[in-house]
């Protein structure tokens, strides 16, 4: 008796898995287009790109978009640039986020929260606004057109600080408790029971971190001035002329550039394991 | 605790790092008037190294012309060295960022806005420069590029390339409806005619595009071809409550709603980046463009063969618009004759050549070695009709720093008569009201 | 005598939670009084100013406030705005939710579905807004040819007043499917199995155990999700920006977008930054309501 109803379980949950197969399959061609595009985009002739009706394969296979692509820009330093940029930006959004996150969500004081929901106002106000402000510090500073003025500000993100407390807020109460009584003091409660059980979430931080601050194009434009400083985002800006674009090369521009964020979200879906928390209360 | 003591002073040294690092730069943010003065003496007098900020924009072909004219003068002048303020695609964005901030570089790369930047006070004068300087010659440049780039008679700018708006039309498509080829003194009637023939609404293909009028050079032109005026003889108000100002919207009327020669501004707008593909894919006749789209049709050559014509004439003239770059001097520059000597290269022999080398534009002026490269191209045949377009410019609309605003309203306007939501008279009330209402504002 | 106490003290302090509290909070402190605090105040003064981001600002009071609950061109794009929060929000969310449930089983090959999911994501507006015109376009367009061919109507998408603002919805829902997947997924994380495999035992069905468990556990990170895809949505520009301009007929003109125009194309920093405190203003009040709402749910 018990057998027969675990095998129609099991049956309908293989029927249950086909379709789900099928729609995410479904979900996921309608999410490749613009990937596949690219590509064929990236290989056709000007005349092949607004070809009516569209082509998806090119007729004739244009790799040399990518040499042209290639010698557009001073790639190179372009992506070095970049990597310095998004690397110092995720270490120190990272480091300023989460312990503002724990402040905002394990420690008692006055004015806390107001202070969060001010913090929180900082992304509620369009860059376009305060853009000219903004230049105006970053040029007091004596920051213009050298890396740290993208970098520095970015270092104080309410999102990552906001995502960080709401996944503090998660942590049960019961392992800070037990760590006091052992005699940790806060930092290590932040380093030690706050961070190490944090890690989907700071993974998430980096992935954004590194989506955003990689793509970012206007803060860049405006705080770098030329191809010394300039990042691979505004490199891919440059096929666009004043009165037509290579959009081919753009195109190809864009698959390499693209590459880098593909890998750091393949890498860090690793750290998406169920029950990261929970093994810490056992333990 | 000892680990946590290290961890605190750890935390304390960045903080005070960085509070140190905003504080003691704010410190020498201020510039110092007297130093600036001085060294514009000194530069004077010597031959010292000066480092001009120089604006550009644009793609990295045109980037290439642009670096190809600095070289040269660079060598010629070891002591300057140009340093480029790239202003991406993003223009107006950063180059008011960097003025308003007072970064401005010193030379400004400004295109459409020479004249609202000078009522605002941030570029200076070039009327001395240029009568202190007896080579040059200003009347080499085309009159209609100059008249903008004045404000309260002086002079704010110098133009270096010009990109005049032709027809570009398919020959085979003419060929097939039996219709010969248009000529230069070709009339908006023709024109409408031509197109009308050329039309096959079962077949989606047009005998015209018109592009939306977020392009407001398109319509403007039109405009201007039958005589209509944009502002008043002080240029403190509209003119638009003219007879001719509805006759030309009564055209644009007839032309893509009534006769439906050009597909709607909606479907335009909706087509999006690829603005010439409908003329690539045959599916309109006539394409009205400035040079920029020469080089991609010489590097790949179109499926059938093509020529240019120039815009038709209207009730009143064969006015034409144009894509422009012109060159200002920032007031604030602290070596303004170093930035002056750099322009005069650039829109001198030199600088036009390579504008006519790079074949994007026309050179500015009416350099004869400079021109004659573009005219021997031959390519299109008829080329002639960009130089001849550039005696007929009319970019007057530039002539008011609240242009973009002004014209925004209008193009909207303008878009909804298209769509068939007014009529000509009904858009000219509101155009005349929404325009004045701004200019007054 | 004196120094003992002032150790004492100064352990005391030490021993003080406020004191952490703001020790945690300094970094940030600094960074937002500098990069955040200035530039905001100047901003909100300019709003109080004729200011054309170059000449001296001129001070008038409330007159750009005045003026701009006239302006109906403003309230129309606040409309359209609004319309576009409204959608995007909870039905981005909801789908984002189910994708990440979904791939948060132990189904095959969710690592390469979570990574296609996400592609779009990574992909930048300019080339995204190149493809769906495409996908859009009325005539040629992929979409209206698979509608043809079904035999079923075919919407004028980005042509028409009535579609356009449809077409950017689902087109940004699209985008951002893989960016809120991602958050939630990082939440599911942290709800132990335990749970559901007590829920297994009392017989629970995967719709039970997602509305009983999932989503009540899942309360902070839908709070983030709700709230961040919410301060997105108020501010959108790119998409508009790339795909329809604010057009057909200004169809989807949202406020962010008109900022730009007035701050960039028209020499009106001081109305512009008007309109962004109202944008803040209304923002602001829409988070705390979210926050009072999760509270209230919590109790």
């Amino acid at each position: 008796m018990v057998k027969k109803v675990k095998k129609s379980y099991n049956n309908s949950k293989t029927i249950n898995k086909v379709l789900i197969h099928i729609l995410l399959i479904l979900i996921s061609l309608a999410m490749l287009m613009p990937f596949f595009f690219m590509i064929s985009t990236s290989l056709k002739s000007t005349d092949e790109v607004f070809a009516i009706p569209y082509k998806w394969i090119p007729e004739k296979v244009m790799w040399e978009n990518y040499v042209y692509m290639w010698e557009n820009a001073p790639w190179i330093k372009y992506f070095a640039n970049t990597a310095i940029i998004t690397v110092a930006v995720i270490l120190g959004q990272v480091f300023v986020s989460s312990m503002a996150a724990y402040s905002f969500s394990r420690l008692e004081f006055k004015g806390r929260d107001a202070m969060f929901f001010i913090y929180l106002g900082t992304m509620m106000i369009p860059f376009q606004v305060v853009m000219i402000p903004t230049f105006s510090i970053i040029k007091d500073l004596g920051w213009v057109n050298e890396l740290k003025s993208v970098i520095i500000p970015a270092f104080f993100s309410p999102f990552a600080t906001f995502l960080l407390r709401q996944f503090f807020l998660e942590i049960p109460k019961e392992l800070e408790e037990a760590a006091k009584i052992d005699g940790c003091g806060y930092f290590r409660i932040y380093w030690e029971i706050m961070m190490k059980n944090s890690k989907p979430a700071l993974t998430t931080i980096v992935i954004f971190t590194f989506m955003w601050t990689w793509n970012d194009f206007i803060r860049p434009l405006i705080f770098l001035n030329n191809s010394e400083t300039w990042t691979l985002a505004l490199g891919l800006a440059k096929f666009q002329g004043t009165y037509t674009t290579q959009w081919n090369q753009m195109m190809a521009g864009s698959l390499i550039t693209m590459i880098p964020v593909l890998v750091i979200f393949v890498l860090g879906q690793q750290y998406f394991i169920q029950g990261i928390v929970m093994s810490g209360i056992k333990g | 605790m000892k680990n946590l003591l290290k961890r605190f002073v750890m935390f304390a040294v960045i903080v005070s790092l960085m509070v140190s690092i905003s504080a003691c730069n704010s410190g020498n943010s201020d510039t110092d008037p007297d130093k600036a003065e001085k060294s514009v003496e000194e530069n004077k007098k010597s031959d010292k190294p000066v480092t001009i900020q120089m604006a550009t924009s644009g793609s990295a072909q045109e980037m290439a012309i642009r670096e190809e004219t600095a070289n040269k003068y660079m060598e010629e002048n070891e002591n300057v060295k140009i340093e480029w303020i790239d202003l991406g695609n993003e223009r107006f964005q950063k180059l008011l960022t960097l003025i308003s901030s007072g970064e401005a570089p010193d030379i400004l790369y400004i295109n459409e806005f020479v004249f609202a930047f000078a009522e605002k006070g941030v570029l200076e004068p070039l009327d001395e420069y240029i009568e202190n300087d007896e080579e040059f010659d200003l009347s080499q440049f085309y009159e209609g590029l100059i008249e903008p780039l004045k404000w309260e008679d002086k002079l704010y700018g110098l133009p270096q390339e010009v990109s005049p708006f032709v027809i570009y039309y398919n020959k085979d498509m003419f060929d097939e409806a039996g219709i010969p080829y248009p000529t230069d003194d070709w009339t908006k009637e023709e024109f409408l005619e031509i197109a009308k023939k050329l039309t096959n609404p079962e077949e989606k293909i047009y005998g015209y595009r018109h592009p939306g009028s977020d392009w407001f050079d398109q319509y403007l032109g039109w405009m201007s071809r039958e005589g209509v005026s944009f502002y008043s003889e002080d240029l403190k108000s509209l003119a638009l409550d003219t007879p001719q100002t509805l006759d030309a919207l009564q055209f644009l009327n007839d032309m893509v709603h009534v006769e439906k020669v050009s597909p709607d501004p909606a479907s335009i707008q909706a087509m999006g980046k690829g603005f010439d593909a409908l003329f690539r894919n045959q599916k309109v006749a006539m394409d009205s463009a400035g040079l920029w789209m020469l080089p991609t049709y010489e590097a790949e050559p179109l499926d059938f063969e093509w020529d240019v014509v120039r815009m038709p004439k209207g009730s009143d003239n064969q006015n034409t618009k144009a894509g422009v770059l012109n060159w200002s001097i920032s007031k604030d520059s602290e070596n303004k004759d170093a930035a002056w000597d750099i322009v005069k290269y650039f829109v001198g022999p030199v600088g036009m050549k390579d504008v006519a080398e790079g074949s994007m534009a026309l050179p500015a002026s009416r350099d004869e070695e400079a021109n004659n490269i573009i005219i021997e191209s031959k390519f299109p045949e008829n080329v002639n009709a960009f130089i001849e377009s550039a005696e007929d410019l009319d970019l007057s609309d530039q002539m008011s720093s609240k242009r973009n605003e002004i014209f925004t309203a209008i193009g909207n306007e303008i878009d909804a008569m298209l769509l068939g939501e007014q009529t000509p008279e009904e858009t000219q009330e509101k155009i005349v009201e929404l325009g004045n209402k701004i200019m007054n504002n | 005598m004196k120094n003992k106490n002032s150790i004492e003290v100064r352990q005391s302090i030490l021993q003080k939670e406020w004191f952490w509290g703001y020790t945690f909070l300094l970094p940030a402190i600094i960074g937002f009084l500098i990069f955040t605090l200035i530039p905001v105040s100047m901003s909100l003064y300019y709003s109080l100013t004729e200011y054309d981001g170059i000449t001296k600002p001129i001070f008038v009071g409330l007159d750009n406030y005045k003026s701009l609950f006239k302006d109906k061109e403003f309230l129309m794009t606040l409309k359209n705005t609004f319309i576009f929060t409204i959608w995007t929000v909870p039905v981005g969310a909801f789908l984002s939710l189910i994708c990440a449930q979904l791939l948060n089983s132990k189904i095959r090959g969710k690592k390469l579905y979570r990574s296609i999911i996400f592609i779009p994501n990574i992909v930048s507006y300019v080339a995204v807004a190149m493809v769906w015109q495409w996908l859009y376009n009325e005539d040629y367009g992929l979409i209206n040819t698979l509608l043809g061919n079904l035999g079923l109507y075919q919407p004028p998408w980005l042509t028409s007043a009535k579609w356009a603002m449809p077409s950017v919805i689902i087109m940004t829902i699209w985008k951002n499917l893989g960016y809120n997947m991602i958050i939630f997924l990082a939440g599911l994380q942290g709800i132990p199995n335990s749970y559901y495999e007590a829920a297994d035992i009392d017989g629970a069905n995967s719709f039970q155990k997602f509305f009983r468990i999932t989503i009540p556990l899942l309360r902070n990170t839908t709070l983030f999700v709700l709230v961040t895809s919410m301060i997105g949505a108020f501010q959108t520009f790119d998409q508009i920006y790339l795909l329809t301009a604010g057009g057909p007929n200004r169809a989807t003109q949202v406020v962010v977008y008109l900022i730009y125009m007035n701050a960039f194309q028209y020499f009106k920093q001081g109305y512009a930054s008007a309109m962004s405190c109202i944008l803040f203003a209304i923002i602001f009040a829409a988070t705390l309501l979210q926050f009072r709402l999760n509270r209230d749910n919590n109790s």
